[in-house]
Formats: C-alpha cells, structure tokens, sequence
C-alpha cells in the first residue's frame, strides 16, 4: 500500500469512528488470544499502523491494523469498509496476537 | 449490510452467559430478514454486532455481575478472577494505566493483577465500587480520570446497584 492510500484509509477509520461492528469470529474462535469484542474496539481507536492484508486466506479489500495492546505484545487486527443504509462502518472480522502465559 | 433483530440472542462474556431477547446485528444483503429472526439461523453466516449493542450486552452482564457477586466480594468469600477483571476494565473503557489511576494503584501492580496475581479484598471492593459506579452513571471513570460530562444516569441499573448494596432496604440509614 502507498502512503497516500495509507493516509487514505486511516483517514476513513478515524472519520467512521463511531459506527464500528464486529465480527463473532474475532473473539470467540480463538479463545487462547484472550480478545474480548470491547477490546478490539478500543485497539482500533488506539494507535497503529495500517498494512495490506496479505496473507492467502485473507478477505478480499482486508487490512490488517498493527498495533500493540495494553501488555504491550503485537496484534493484528484484520477490518474490512462495509455499507449500510446509514452510510459506512467498519467491521473488525478477525484479530490475532501470540500470547505466552 | 443491513440490520436484522434476533431474538434469543446467546451473548456470553468474561461475566457469563445471557440469553437476549432481541439483539440488532448487522448480516449480508443477501440474507433474507425472515431468517435473521432465529439466532439458529445465523449459524455459518458472517454477522457482525455493532459496538453498541456489544456495549448494552455487556453492561447486563456487569450489572448480573455486580448483583451477583457484591455481597460475596465484601464478605470475603470470592475474590475477581482475571477475565473478570479484563471485563470490568473494558466497561470502564480505560487502559491499564487509566486503571491504575482509577484503583490507586501504580501500572505495574495493574499488570501484576492481570497475571493473577491475588487481590485482597479491599481491592476488590475498590473494583466492584467502580464498576457500580460506571453502571449506574456511565462515563463516570473517565470523567474521575480527566474530567468531562458523565452521561445521564441509569434509574433501573441503578436500582439493581442499591439492591446489591442494601438488600435490607437499609439504604437511607
């Protein structure tokens, strides 16, 4: 990704701040990354760096949002631009960190 | 996407488990809104919760939580195990280092709580009188932290606090 579109997209999230939905898989599926659905809410509005979503599986127009959480590890937090009736949103739909305890 | 409302919705988090009676989700264009009505339904489909309702739902959960638990903390009998913390610390939307502010505590106790390690039961009250306090009145830990409007108060969250606190009805003495 340029950093224009980069600029883009983080531009988008912060301007659709509010109309954020998540995704069960994100935090249900993957019990031992310890996420709770708050949590990645609150990751997203935090600080962070916005990537291409490049791995083989991943959703078509994915990006992947780095960032550190409160324990300071590295997550990855994978969100797609929906649209609704009132407009865009974004959707978190999977989320990933390593976690050794 | 569009919004469907889903009844019986099962919603389950660090404070337990709830069945919901109707829930708004947000589904594919493609998925028909008849279907939507059963949660049974949605099995297999890429629904998503928006943050609001991610919000009500745990607040409920809080509030069973604090119901539940209050009594038992102040007794001494149970203490608040981690994800329980984890939970209470994403209904006051704060950090760590927020929490810390809020418990009186420094960032690395925080973080020594959140590897397990046991609180003593003032600090468990401490915790639950936060958490009854963000209930009732939400916004009110960030408002403690840095200032702000709390929002309105919540007549029946705070009746269910009162009832956890005073269950003798001993409330004005």
């Amino acid at each position: 990704m340029r950093l224009n579109e980069a600029r883009r997209i983080f531009k988008e999230i912060r301007e659709i701040d509010e109309r954020i939905s998540v995704r069960p898989h994100a935090w249900r599926d993957h019990p031992e990354r310890r996420f709770t659905a708050l949590e990645l809410v609150r990751l997203i509005r935090g600080r962070g760096v916005l990537r291409d979503n490049k791995y083989p599986s991943a959703q078509p127009r994915s990006f992947l949002w780095a960032c550190m959480d409160d324990n300071l590890r590295k997550a990855e937090v994978a969100l797609v631009f929906e649209q609704d009736k009132s407009g865009d949103l974004i959707v978190i739909i999977h989320a990933y960190r390593e976690v050794k305890e | 996407m569009k919004s469907a409302t889903v009844k019986n919705f099962r919603y389950q988090s660090a404070f337990g488990e709830m069945t919901f009676d109707s829930v708004t989700v947000l589904i594919p264009d493609e998925f028909g809104p008849r279907q939507a009505s059963a949660a049974k339904a949605l099995e297999g489909v890429d629904f998503s919760i928006p943050v609001p309702e991610l919000k009500r739902m745990e607040r409920e959960l809080a509030l069973a939580f604090f119901s539940r638990a209050y009594r038992a903390i102040m007794n001494d009998e149970r203490t608040i195990s981690v994800a329980e913390l984890r939970g209470i610390q994403d209904i006051l939307d704060v950090n760590r280092s927020e929490l810390g502010k809020l418990l009186g505590l420094h960032k690395g106790s925080v973080t020594n709580l959140f590897k397990g390690k046991a609180m003593k039961a003032s600090l468990c009250m401490l915790i639950m009188e936060r958490l009854g306090m963000e209930l009732g009145r939400p916004g009110s830990a960030r408002h403690m932290i840095d200032g702000g409007n709390p929002e309105r108060q919540v007549p029946a969250a705070r009746r269910v606090i009162n009832q956890a606190r005073y269950p003798s009805g001993d409330e004005a003495a």
